[in-house]
């Protein structure tokens, strides 16, 4: 358990993506760009830059099988992305329809179609005409009621998962006709026509969703909200669990194996959450115990960093020097401000990757 | 700042929809809330006349009276669940919120807030020492749901 990879990037990390093997990660620095990096030895070197985009990017998805990028922004468009022969990254632009911008892109598994969730109170379905050689969007629309801030693809390559600004997280189907073979009959439903509502929850305690995952085998979903809170719906036996974190919200979550959900947020910390019964629990904040990498002993939960620094400022009077005190101003956490992503491994299921504000990428062995 | 001089958001009729589904609207009538919160106050003030101050806040909390129009069933729960937090001793509060479940400490952290704004009715010094213990419990957490939940006592 804890740090395989550690990497310092001079900005914030809004977003990244590996490819399948993990020799390129694609990065988005807080602005309209993508840059590409390649792995050379232990460090990341920038390959491409990818800049089709007039405002900031919100989302970058690699697709492992089919090398594809899609990428989505502010300005309310989505590309997909296709390297040629020398080695360029050729952008298409897809027609999303949406008149807000794009927040989130998931490829889904078979890697045929994709979802843009949206401000547009929509998420855009995308897939390939290939009558017209042109993405085509359809849009989910029914019943939802606020930005769309997260998506995830069930492993039948048909039902969706979305969540929002409306407090709601939806369970849809997101089949197209000549594209999706017809899906088996599940919990979530025997017949799924575009648009199907299968499943609607709520987190215990309201507060927009920032996260959807679907369980490997797809039983079950999970979805992160800010109200601190982890909850994990199955459609089969009809139970809706929530485990009440101590901490600050969480914004991403990944269920990498069937009894491991690994959820970051606000708090700086991976938290990974096993099944204890019909319920979930804590077992492990990551990087947390490794005090030779840190020497620091505040949390960032426990709300002592702060307060020690102003009592160290107080008592020696002396101004604030970041760095100066014994716990540096650091956190005791690898991750030094917000985890924006946390995605699971393309090439395993017992490690995930982070990206944050404070400009670092790392990858996680989650397995004790 | 106002980026726009025109509010789009009140031309659009569905905003008002969206808006009205997004408030807590209880499903009970003011009546009938009043009565369910008359019938726990009963049993609650037995529960703190025998000392038992657990009993008491679990009665109190379960089922609290949320939404609009129920201003007076809200005030009067907010009364009972603050006669308990007086009557219990100092020394007691840490292992009273100890013994509570995560929900019924979330419920109960609202209620503290709803006594900390309203500072001439309640005892701020008394719900400052529960507030530290429910924070000491349930992490920063408890402050975020109370903050994030529309259901609002």
């Amino acid at each position: 358990m804890g740090v395989l990879d550690e990497y310092n990037f001079p900005f914030c990390v809004t977003a990244h993506a590996f490819n399948h093997d993990k020799t390129q990660v694609a990065v988005c620095p807080n602005s309209n760009e993508v840059h590409i990096y390649q792995r050379s030895g232990t460090q990341w070197a920038l390959g491409h830059v990818l800049a089709e985009h007039d405002l900031r990017v919100t989302s970058i998805d690699w697709a492992p099988r089919t090398n594809r990028l899609v990428t989505c922004s502010q300005d309310k468009n989505a590309y997909v992305w296709t390297q040629d022969a020398t080695g360029t990254w050729r952008p298409t632009l897809v027609h999303l329809r949406i008149q807000r911008a794009a927040t989130q892109a998931k490829w889904s598994p078979l890697e045929n179609k994709f979802a843009v969730a949206s401000g547009d109170k929509c998420v855009a379905v995308c897939y390939f005409g290939e009558d017209n050689d042109w993405w085509v969007s359809k849009h989910i629309k029914r019943p939802i009621a606020s930005t769309v801030l997260c998506v995830a693809w069930h492993p039948n390559n048909v039902l969706l998962a979305c969540g929002g600004a409306d407090m709601k997280a939806r369970v849809l189907s997101a089949y197209i006709k000549g594209v999706d073979e017809k899906p088996v009959a599940s919990a979530w439903g025997e017949r799924l026509p575009f648009n199907t509502l299968c499943g609607e929850f709520a987190a215990p305690s309201g507060g927009w969703i920032h996260g959807v995952a679907f369980s490997p085998d797809g039983e079950s979903v999970a979805f992160v909200s800010h109200d601190s809170s982890l909850t994990v719906a199955t459609p089969a036996s009809g139970e809706v669990v929530s485990v009440r974190a101590s901490g600050l919200p969480f914004v991403t979550l990944a269920w990498p194996a069937a009894d491991t959900i690994v959820a970051a947020g606000y708090d700086c910390s991976p938290m990974v959450y096993t099944r204890d019964g019909a319920s979930w629990r804590l077992v492990k904040r990551l990087g947390e115990d490794d005090r030779s990498r840190r020497s620091a002993t505040a949390s960032p939960s426990s709300g002592n960093s702060a307060f020690n620094l102003f009592r160290q400022m107080d008592s020696r009077n002396q101004p604030a020097r970041t760095g100066s005190a014994a716990d540096g101003g650091s956190l005791r956490s690898v991750h030094q401000n917000t985890i924006t992503e946390l995605h699971r491994d393309p090439t395993t299921d017992a490690d995930v990757s982070t990206s944050g504000l404070d400009g670092k990428l790392v990858q996680w062995s989650i397995r004790a | 700042m106002a980026h726009r001089k025109l509010a789009i958001d009140g031309l659009d009729a569905e905003n008002q929809e969206i808006t009205e589904q997004m408030q807590f609207m209880s499903t009970k009538s003011n009546e009938e809330v009043a009565s369910i919160v008359d019938q726990k106050a009963a049993a609650v003030r037995a529960a703190i006349t025998r000392g038992n101050s657990i009993e008491a806040l679990e009665k109190a909390l379960a089922d609290p009276p949320y939404g609009r129009g129920l201003e007076s069933a809200q005030s009067s729960n907010a009364q009972l669940v603050s006669e308990i937090l007086m009557a219990t001793r100092a020394q007691d509060i840490a292992s009273v919120v100890a013994n509570l479940v995560d929900e019924d400490r979330d419920v109960l952290l609202k209620y503290i807030y709803h006594g900390l704004a309203r500072p001439a009715e309640f005892n701020c010094g008394v719900l400052l020492s529960w507030h530290e213990r429910v924070v000491e419990n349930g992490g920063l957490g408890s402050i975020v749901r109370v903050m994030s939940d529309r259901r609002i006592v």
